[in-house]
């Protein structure tokens, strides 16, 4: 709720503004200009100190700071008890009313404290969900595969499988040329190379299907099993065994500072241990009763995956995903805390803590984002163990 | 191919220097010799699957060749630089050569060996301590299922849990390295700054002591909050089991029955919890030395990242895993040693 809410209650821009008989609202229109006085062009959101403009009507945020907006004359860690300043046009200081205060103080160049906080909670839940979302996605297909087919369950004709490896080979490569021929780029790119690559496929597939008559030996049609599941525990097993902090600053040094790739980063790294989790529950789920009877009812492999199996896992998935969800919060805010992975100006949390490393004095730096992120994972952490006991 | 080019950094570190060209074509002349000498213009990984028409050199009109296709493997990258050497700034880590750091010109041998004794040491003793603290207190909780003293033992360990670690470090920090609150102990650094002259190895040790204290509370603390919750759930789950009913039939008091029945059967389990808190250990530990200025692998790996520092980066990695799976092969070896079934393949 906050972190969805985090702009309306922590803005520079007011909510309701009425200059010259107009009737505005800066904070939802979108637009960064405000027309301030009737005739005169429209000013810069962003550079009027809304604090102090007389206005004939205005209700400002709860808290009246933008994340990144410098309040001047609060600078250099002001603290949350004393009293805060503010320099009027004609320079003299006089003391911040309490409707303007910074209640937890600022940092080094006196941004709002509360306002980071709010705005990173946001920051922290998007990476959290969206990065676990990745995450769960990749770990629940593979465990389910791994541990549904186990070692010897996905069994294939040998010579579908040598045709199978030949056509993704062959299609793989005509798409690129393809591309290259046509010299696209962007999503069409990828557009196309896709479709020409099932096309190729499905062409491919219908050709080996005709040619597979002609190998008459027994040697050909032998059906062979795919060790789905070892191949699972060898790539798992390499990903969990990696620190995981050193392998995402590895590539964060390399990407480029974003949301999105610190959420693909996240996400593409946390996937191992929820997959063997679901892989572990998917193989005591399979020799369950109902899942024979779905076989012995004509249910094919993906159906009885998708609607017996997975709607039992639900809830497994559900603790996987809170706990992953706080793991990757943490790992966000290891990561801003060093100051790599997130671009400089982004709110988050760990960057107020890196903020409090240069003043010892400055104790709401650490406290309150501490504090903030304990919450939670607190709550994340216990939604994701409780069911587990039951 | 990185956003932040190594090269750019050499570039903008010498342009001071008066016999570097202060012609735009001239400086990118140099980047490209830059980063031909490093090998960065180098593909990273050379297998490619290309038309016959790419591969062959000569001019060939018909459009046939351009559908045809081959595999080559170039044996010119980056991969196998970095493998067998390019017989100028490394011999490949195949003959134990990590090449050289970037900036500081040094190899990355030796950078490494210096470092590795902290971070492993630190991690090891903190590793100790938390099970010395953990196993008592978890095999109580354990004992004490759903009374209060689990009850709070759970909530602490959860709420240990959910604290991020260098948040504590901090924490520690100006509570008691800060001269205004409590001038206990030295905020960073492992001994101090002047080292005092003949000192033995004792005197040298109780020197950078309080150096170590607060780090060595902070490793312990994140461990810990991990080991409580691991090793009570597999203690009760042992409790539960058919042969600690047996025991308590036979009459055996409670401590009995923990010490020497649940202990020995929860060892495999404990070994496996060690092995996998050990990667998340050194994956805190990098956060931490950042926070001590611990000259440790962490802080290490942070400044090849801030530098971009490749050979320090891939060394830094591979040694770390290196180090967690072979903690994984000990771990595997102890338990297969300690509970024979397992070899045979019998029960599990």
């Amino acid at each position: 709720m906050i972190a969805l809410l985090a702009p309306l209650i922590a803005s520079h821009d007011p909510l309701v503004l009425k200059a010259g008989g107009r009737i505005q609202f800066p904070a939802f229109s979108g637009s960064p200009y405000v027309q301030l006085i009737p005739g005169n062009s429209p000013v810069l959101s962003s550079e009027v100190d809304w604090r102090f403009t007389p206005c004939e009507f205005k209700i400002l945020p709860l808290i009246c700071y933008s994340p990144s907006e410098q309040d001047a004359a609060n600078t250099n860690f002001a603290s949350p008890f004393k009293s805060q300043y503010h320099t009027q046009k004609d320079g003299t200081t006089t003391k911040l009313s309490w409707r303007y205060r910074h209640w937890m103080g600022t940092t080094r160049s006196g941004q709002d404290v509360l306002s980071i906080l709010l705005h990173g909670c946001r920051t922290s839940l998007i990476i959290g969900i969206f990065s676990m979302l990745l995450a769960a996605f990749i770990g629940l297909l593979s465990g389910l595969f791994a541990g549904y087919y186990g070692n010897d369950r996905l069994k294939i004709q040998r010579i579908n499988l040598w045709g199978f490896l030949f056509a993704g080979f062959v299609s793989v490569f005509y798409s690129i040329q393809l591309i290259e021929l046509a010299s696209m780029n962007g999503w069409r790119k990828l557009l196309i190379s896709f479709t020409v690559i099932l096309i190729l496929l499905w062409l491919i597939n219908k050709a080996i299907s005709i040619v597979t008559r002609f190998f008459t030996q027994p040697f050909y049609h032998r059906y062979i099993s795919i060790p789905v599941d070892e191949i699972f525990t060898a790539v798992t097993i390499t990903f969990i065994s990696l620190p995981r902090l050193v392998l995402v600053l590895s590539i964060a040094a390399i990407l480029k500072p974003s949301i999105t790739s610190l959420i693909l980063l996240i996400g593409c790294t946390a996937w191992a241990e929820p997959a063997r989790l679901i892989r572990t529950e998917t193989r005591r789920i399979r020799n369950l009763n109902y899942i024979e009877h779905a076989h012995a009812a004509g249910s094919n492999d993906a159906q009885i995956l998708f609607r017996h199996a997975l709607p039992n896992l639900s809830s497994i998935v559900r603790n996987i995903f809170l706990t992953g969800a706080a793991g990757a919060i943490m790992t966000e805010a290891g990561l801003s805390f060093i100051g790599i992975g997130l671009p400089y100006n982004t709110p988050s949390w760990g960057m107020l803590i890196h903020e409090a490393k240069r003043n010892a004095e400055a104790w709401w730096l650490i406290v309150i984002p501490g504090i903030a992120i304990g919450i939670l994972l607190r709550a994340l952490l216990k939604a994701g163990m409780q069911r587990q006991q039951n | 191919m990185a956003p932040g080019d190594p090269v750019d950094r050499f570039v903008s570190l010498n342009t001071h220097d008066e016999t570097f060209p202060t012609n735009e074509h001239q400086i990118d002349s140099t980047r490209a010799a830059w980063r031909h000498l490093l090998g960065l213009d180098l593909p990273i990984f050379y297998v490619s699957i290309q038309s016959m028409e790419d591969s062959k050199h000569e001019d060939s009109n018909s459009t046939v060749y351009y559908w045809i296709p081959t595999i080559q493997v170039h044996s010119d990258n980056q991969f196998h630089r970095w493998l067998f050497g390019d017989g100028q700034f490394t011999e490949g880590i195949v003959h134990g050569d990590f090449g050289k750091s970037y900036n500081t010109r040094q190899p990355v041998a030796k950078l490494l060996t210096g470092r590795m004794i902290w971070s492993v040491g630190l991690t090891l003793v903190a590793m100790a301590l938390a099970f010395m603290i953990s196993i008592p207190i978890a095999l109580r909780a354990a004992q004490l299922r759903d009374k209060t003293f689990d009850r709070i033992i759970q909530s602490i360990s959860l709420t240990l849990l959910s604290l991020p670690s260098f948040w504590i470090a901090i924490l520690l920090l100006t509570l008691f390295a800060n001269p205004n609150v409590l001038d206990w102990l030295p905020a960073s650094g492992i001994g101090p700054l002047v080292p005092r002259p003949n000192r033995n190895f004792i005197q040298q040790f109780s020197d950078s002591l309080p150096y170590l204290i607060l780090p060595t509370i902070c490793y312990t603390l994140g461990t810990t909050a991990f080991l409580l919750r691991s090793i009570r759930d597999a203690a009760s789950q042992e409790l539960m089991s058919d042969y600690a009913r047996t025991a308590s039939a036979k009459g055996h008091d409670k401590r009995t029955i923990l010490n020497r029945h649940v202990l020995r059967n929860l060892l495999p389990s404990l070994l496996t919890i060690a092995a996998f808190a050990f990667p998340a250990a050194i994956s805190g530990a990098v956060l931490l030395e950042y926070i001590f200025g611990i000259p440790g692998m962490g802080s290490l790996l942070q400044e090849a990242v801030v530098g971009q520092d490749y050979p320090v980066l891939s060394a830094v990695f591979l040694i770390s895993s290196f180090i967690t799976l072979s903690g994984f092969a000990v771990c595997d070896l102890l338990i297969a040693r300690l509970d024979p079934r397992i070899v045979k393949g019998g029960s599990l």
